[in-house]
């Protein structure tokens, strides 16, 4: 009893003196400063961090009156790091965020104020038409530009030229289809090679199978159509692949695969653009096609497209020296030295172009490849997609579902999502 | 005569009606700029234009001494063409009245029968004057006609998210220091009131601990116990609302309750059990003083402690691959992490391994404090050394392995970093379900930041709180009641 | 026909006594085998495993009074036959491998020492009835020669065994952290490059982060132990209102989950001014070892006895004293195993040192290590070789203070 009385009596005297406190006054922050923090999300002591000091070191030569701050935060923490800063006032002036990372930060709001920026009042019609239309329109959300597309991402069809001479394999070409990949994936079947190494636990690489068979995933208002025919055929196949023909393992992570392929033990890999400085390290050929497209439906399989940019937070005390800098980030110049140095792709119209023709044939077919791929909608929670299709996947091979009932639960689901 | 004259009067018809026509094109082209109030706001000016004779494949520009080029707005056949709403538009632009439209790049384009054009000017220094200029160009540039310059002001209103004011948490921290500090003199007095001399320091000692305790984890609990009862949620962080215990109603009927629920307490009570069973094991192997490599094993078997817990699960979870370590030396290809049961056992286990160091240590600990001459006298007796352990070292280890064990049982019930590096929850067997592997505080997480629903989620925390807050009661009394602990 | 004499129960020859644990440590160990059998999708040898461990809980209950020349000598003679064939059948099934070879020892080690007692002629001796007292007297002094080495023997494989649980991962890391490249895969030990080491130890970063974890580290076992010291010894000498309730209250605080409570937390550091730096990070890893320090300390206070400050007290000496002069020296190497604790505590943090800190300059080596992860996919490598100079330390740590750990530790060890 004594200790509830203790107890009681501590907390009136703590609200009773909490109390006293003097009503609070806004702090004013009207003073702009000259000192800009950014915070990026390069690995630390990589080449892409590297390039981009070089950058920030030519912009602080530019602008001597700025002084620059710059943060390394990792990269699978931004959006919470991003948000616990901000709801204690400590966020930076820019920060390095994914589209995906944007799907969470963009609906984000304190007192009323999203947490980033909406750049559309910061930047004229011609300083927006330097970059890709496209890639413009997947930094948008809710009508606002949250940001500013500095690099875009996506998957091809990776292949080991020597392989596929040792076993007399004819190699991927940009004009084959599903049936030609699987094909010459079954050719290896009794080589001790795989043919076809990818994770297709994981949706990140079912999709494409998905869009070749029935399209886009999310129709124009950007609701998802998973229930759409052919979905269920893709789904079947990949199932089949899986565990009937057993051309792929059935891993959940792509290291498995990626190794394989490096150390020659796989013929062929979907894989992203930012793996070809290790396949290059290991020491093996490395080719790059088209991925196929469907033989009935004429649709090509296509990967997901992601971007990441430059956002400025809303706390920012100087936005438009904020929006210089990102601007400055995504300039033509820093984005043909990543290009030239990291294998970036672009997304400044010219530095496409110059892509395009690259000289390394990988480069100019990976930017080939980014034009067909497909973007997730810029909504909240569409990040959501892939534990829902993981979730349909999962179901699917776990004999709980078929094609069709996972596929139609996955949409009633991310319906679901979007209206929460 | 009349013939020609009547030809003539044709000619001159024609003709003007060709300079009517094509020459109105080369005299009537003119561009007149003037401000637009309602379009100014922060970094934007608005600008209205008058327009005549427009042509296609020519454009219209806007010059500012800020940026030279600042717009530059194609005149195009706009037929089919779809009219942008201005607030989702890169830029708010209106032609005749109507927002412009966009063609399948989403740049504007204008009609070449558009009259007026009213813009918001993006992009400029807030607070400043800037000079503006319109302009019709044709397609190899040339100006055609050009406005006169005039000046348009942007406003400096910028909306700013504040940065929360700290000052009631400094008085609040401030206040607890001060209550805090009157408490324990009261309690003081208190004691040495009540006659108690010999302890009348004991509040000195325990003080800063308290105090420090306090004045951290204080204002943290009591917010989030206070989130629970709220609406907060990421969509409107600052302006939640008192909604009673609708939180609570919602965590008690989400279809997820009983299976984290139930997971949860699983996983805690086989980890509990393992960590105690294989720690007190090694323990008693350890504990033969004349064992060959002791100390070796020993440093070994530490080393799961040792190794900072995210790097050992990480490991954990290469290894676990199909085609990782695991599966090599079995020869197979078990996908461990991706099935629901064996992703259960598999954290499941991997948690033990991590447990099990810091349990056998400090039961190795207690085991040599128990006096030898209980087992030399048992060994002359003949007692089996099974009989040894339960009569013996058991019970001598009981007071040890209470506070051990409940300690052991919240730490592992908030296990966060084993099952979120292993598996993140999954594999997910329903939709909108907690993965196979979800415990409540992976759940909490997951609520909290991919849904963004912090209410719901400190609702999870509160129950999870209570939840070990009245088992620990519970164990501490049950304990006590057979033997003096504490 | 019966063994339940005196003499019998008395006297058990070795080859019997050792095949009881060995039998027992069979069972459990073809249980598990089987189950990896299963993993493995040859379901036909987890049934034969799985009959193998039958058969050895049959043996295990048969045992002694099976061997004493029965009709059940003949059914355990047969059993025993039975079981040599299905081994022989798993070993020719299994490829030659290390899990193959490790499997069958545990299959033909307990059917060898079944073989070995069916044989024995101290099994015969003591089936024969009744035992000669030169019998007993033999066969005892035998068991008490032979039985220590079989308990030693027992207690290496157990401990073996758990040392390669403990060790396969940092194996594994290791020998990722000297492949070259930064992806995953080959066998153990099939290629060797130090570009990871040079790499991290090359390169700035990874220096500020261990001097960065080093301070925070250190600091916080010394502010945690001013913390904890003084309230474990209130708690374990003194009676005073409240004890109870607040060393309960100290561990209440550790039950409600983290992850809702960051932003006022941080609000909290930041009112305090302590935001990217070293002593806020200090504070709030002392705070949450404390419970732990708190409630090991006290245990070891508990045990030193209470006569010595008695002793004090009669010549004068105040409660200070008391506890800085005597107490305090005594439980050196307690307190060296709290502080342990501590710096572990602060060693491995990742969430608060995270969100507590958006300065580089402040990073601790668990932030550190997550920075290095590159936006798509993982520097396998880099990470592997970071990791275990991470854990360098700590073992060095381990190995210096594990006298003092396990002196600290029976003094008292942890009582509540």
């Amino acid at each position: 009893m004594r200790t509830v009385a203790v107890l009681i009596l501590w907390c009136i005297l703590t609200w009773a003196l909490t109390g006293c406190a003097p009503s609070e006054k806004p702090v004013s922050t009207d003073d702009a400063t000259n000192t800009l923090e950014v915070w990026h999300t390069y690995s630390a002591d990589s080449l892409e961090e590297e390039v981009f000091e070089t950058s920030i070191e030519a912009f602080r030569r530019q602008n001597p009156d700025m002084s620059v701050e710059v943060v390394r935060v990792p990269f699978s923490q931004t959006v919470m790091q991003f948000i616990t800063a901000s709801q204690g006032g400590e966020a930076p002036d820019l920060i390095r965020v994914a589209d995906s990372h944007l799907t969470q930060i963009g609906v984000v709001t304190v007192s009323g104020v999203p947490l980033v920026e909406d750049l559309r009042p910061h930047l004229t019609p011609q300083q927006l038409r330097r970059f890709q239309p496209l890639t413009i329109e997947g930094m948008r959300m809710d009508n606002a530009l949250l940001a500013l597309p500095a690099s875009q991402g996506t998957m091809s069809l990776l292949y080991n030229p020597d392989l596929f001479a040792a076993h007399q394999v004819s190699p991927p070409r940009d004009d084959w289809t599903i049936d030609d990949l699987l094909a010459a994936a079954s050719a290896f079947e009794e080589t001790g090679v795989d043919g076809l190494s990818i994770p297709l636990r994981w949706s990140l690489w079912v999709m494409p199978f998905l869009t070749a068979y029935g399209g886009d995933l999310f129709d124009a208002q950007g609701d998802p159509r998973f229930s759409a025919t052919g979905f269920a055929d893709a789904l079947s196949l990949s199932y089949a692949l899986e565990f009937d023909l057993g051309l792929v393992s059935s891993a959940n992570q792509i290291d498995a695969s990626k190794s394989k392929f490096s150390r020659g033990q796989a013929a062929m890999i979907i894989e992203g653009v930012w793996n070809l400085e290790d396949y290059r390290q290991a020491g093996i050929n490395v080719r790059q096609a088209l991925l196929p497209v469907h033989p009935d439906t004429g649709l090509r399989m296509r990967p997901l497209n992601t971007l990441i940019g430059w956002s400025v937070s809303s706390q920012s005390t100087n936005k438009p020296a904020s929006v210089d800098l990102a601007l400055w980030l995504t300039g033509a110049d820093t984005q043909r030295d990543a290009l030239n140095r990291t294998l970036t792709l672009p997304t400044d119209i010219s530095v496409i172009e110059d892509a395009e023709s690259h000289e390394n044939p990988l480069i100019a077919g990976f930017m080939a490849q980014a034009n067909h791929t497909f973007a997730l909608p810029m909504r909240r929670g569409t990040q959501q997609i892939f534990l829902v299709m993981d979730t349909a996947i999962e179901l699917l091979s776990s004999g709980k579902a078929d094609p069709e009932t996972a596929l139609s639960g996955a949409e009633t689901e991310m319906r679901a999502v979007f209206e929460r | 005569m009349s013939r020609f004259w009547i030809s003539l009067r044709s000619f001159i018809l024609i003709v003007s009606l060709l300079a009517v026509l094509s020459g109105g094109a080369a005299y009537a082209q003119s561009v007149e700029a003037s401000s637009a109030e309602d379009l100014t706001d922060y970094r934007r000016t608005g600008l209205e234009l008058s327009l005549s004779g427009l042509q296609e494949g020519w454009s219209v520009e806007i010059r500012t001494d800020q940026h030279g080029v600042h717009t530059r707005i194609p005149v195009k056949d706009v037929f089919g063409l779809t009219r942008l709403p201005a607030e989702a538009a890169l830029q708010a632009c209106f032609s005749d009245g109507a927002p412009v439209h966009v063609d399948t790049d989403q740049q504007s384009v204008i009609g070449a029968g558009t009259q007026s054009l009213r813009c918001a000017l993006t992009g400029l220094r807030p607070g400043t004057d800037v000079a503006v200029q319109a302009a019709i160009v044709d397609e190899t540039g040339t100006l055609r006609a050009q406005s006169s310059e005039i000046r348009l002001r942007t406003d400096v209103s910028d909306l700013r998210l504040t940065p929360p004011d700290t000052r009631p948490i400094l008085y609040l921290l401030g206040s607890i220091l001060i209550s805090l500090v009157l408490l324990l003199s009261a309690l003081r007095w208190w004691d040495i009131r009540r006659g108690n001399l010999k302890s009348r320091n004991a509040y000195l000692y325990v003080g800063p601990a308290i105090v420090a305790l306090v004045l951290l984890t204080f204002y943290p609990i009591t917010y989030g116990i206070w989130l629970s009862f709220t609406d907060a949620n990421q969509t409107h962080l600052g302006q939640s609302s008192f909604i009673g215990l609708e939180n609570f109603g919602t965590v008690l009927m989400s279809s997820g309750l009983v299976q984290v629920g139930l997971f949860t307490l699983i996983w805690t009570v086989v980890n509990v059990f393992l960590h105690v069973t294989l720690g007190l094991l090694l323990a008693l192997v350890l504990n033969r003083e004349t064992l060959f490599g002791r100390n070796v094993y020993r440093t070994i078997l530490l080393l799961p402690w040792a190794v900072p817990a995210y790097i050992s699960v990480l490991a954990w979870q290469g290894m676990l691959q199909p085609e990782g370590l695991v599966n090599q030396f079995l020869g197979a290809e078990a996908n461990f992490l991706g099935e629901a049961t064996s992703a259960r056992i598999s954290v499941t286990l991997v948690n033990a391994w991590l447990g099990v160091p810091f349990m056998m240590m400090s039961l190795s600990g207690a085991m040599k404090a128990i006096s030898t001459d209980m087992f030399e006298a048992a060994d002359l007796d003949g007692v089996s050394r099974w009989n040894q352990f339960r009569h013996i070292t058991f019970p001598n280890l009981k007071t040890t392995l209470v506070p051990l064990s409940l300690l052991s049982f919240i730490w592992t019930f908030n296990m966060f970093n084993t099952i979120y590096l292993l598996t993140r929850g999954g594999p997910y067997l329903g939709f909108g379900q907690p993965g196979a592997t979800d415990i409540m505080v992976t759940y909490i997480y997951d609520v909290a930041f991919e849904y963004g629903d912090y209410g719901l989620a400190a609702a999870w925390s509160v129950i999870v709180f209570l939840l070990l807050v009245s088992f620990s009661i519970f164990y501490v009394r049950q304990t006590r009641a057979t033997e003096a602990v504490t | 026909m019966s063994l339940q004499t005196a003499s019998h129960k008395w006297y058990v020859p070795f080859e019997i006594l050792s095949l009881r644990s060995v039998l027992n440590a069979a069972v459990a160990m073809h249980v598990v085998l089987a189950a990896l059998e299963l993993i493995r999708d040859r379901i036909d040898l987890a049934g034969l495993t799985i009959a193998l461990a039958a058969i050895f809980a049959l043996l295990r209950w048969l045992a002694p009074q099976a061997l004493s020349g029965s009709p059940r000598l003949q059914i355990v003679r047969l059993i025993v036959l039975l079981s040599i064939i299905i081994v022989a059948r798993l070993t020719l099934a299994g490829d030659v491998s290390g899990y193959a070879v490790w499997a069958r020892a545990w299959s033909w080690i307990p059917i060898l020492m079944v073989l070995a007692a069916l044989f024995s002629p101290y099994t015969s001796t003591w089936t024969r009835q009744p035992l000669s007292t030169d019998d007993l007297a033999e066969g005892l002094a035998r068991n008490r020669r032979l039985y220590p080495w079989f308990q030693r023997f027992g207690s290496h494989v157990l401990l073996i065994h758990s040392c390669v649980l403990v060790l396969l991962p940092v194996i594994w890391i290791a020998d990722v952290s000297i492949s070259p490249g930064n992806l995953l895969g080959g066998g153990i030990g099939d290629a060797f490059s130090l570009e990871h080491y040079q790499t991290m130890l090359g390169g700035s970063s990874f220096w500020v982060w261990t001097r960065n974890s080093v301070i925070v580290a250190v600091g916080t076992t010394f502010f945690g132990l001013c913390l904890a010291v003084p309230s474990a010894y209130a708690f374990s000498r003194f009676d005073f209102f409240g004890r109870r309730s607040a060393m309960f209250a100290f561990i209440v605080v550790q039950m409600f989950p983290g992850a809702i409570i960051l932003v006022p937390y941080f609000l909290v550091m930041k009112t305090l001014g302590l935001l990217n730096t070293s002593i806020g990070l200090i504070v709030a890893y002392s705070v949450t070892a404390l419970p732990l320090c708190i409630w090991m300390l006290k245990g070891f206070f508990d045990a030193v006895p209470r006569e010595l400050e008695e002793a004090a007290k009669l010549d004068g000496c105040s409660t200070a004293q008391i506890f800085l002069r005597i107490i305090l020296p005594l439980s050196i190497p307690a307190v060296a195993v709290t502080g342990i604790f501590s710096f572990l505590t602060a060693w491995n943090e990742f969430l608060l040192a995270l969100v507590f800190n958006t300065s580089n300059d402040q990073f601790t080596l668990p932030v550190g290590l997550a920075s290095l992860i590159p936006t798509d996919g993982q520097r396998w490598g880099d990470f592997a070789a970071a990791s275990l100079l991470v854990s360098i330390p700590v073992v060095i740590l381990f190995i210096l203070f594990q006298r003092s750990l396990i002196q600290g530790l029976s003094s008292g060890a942890v009582k509540g």
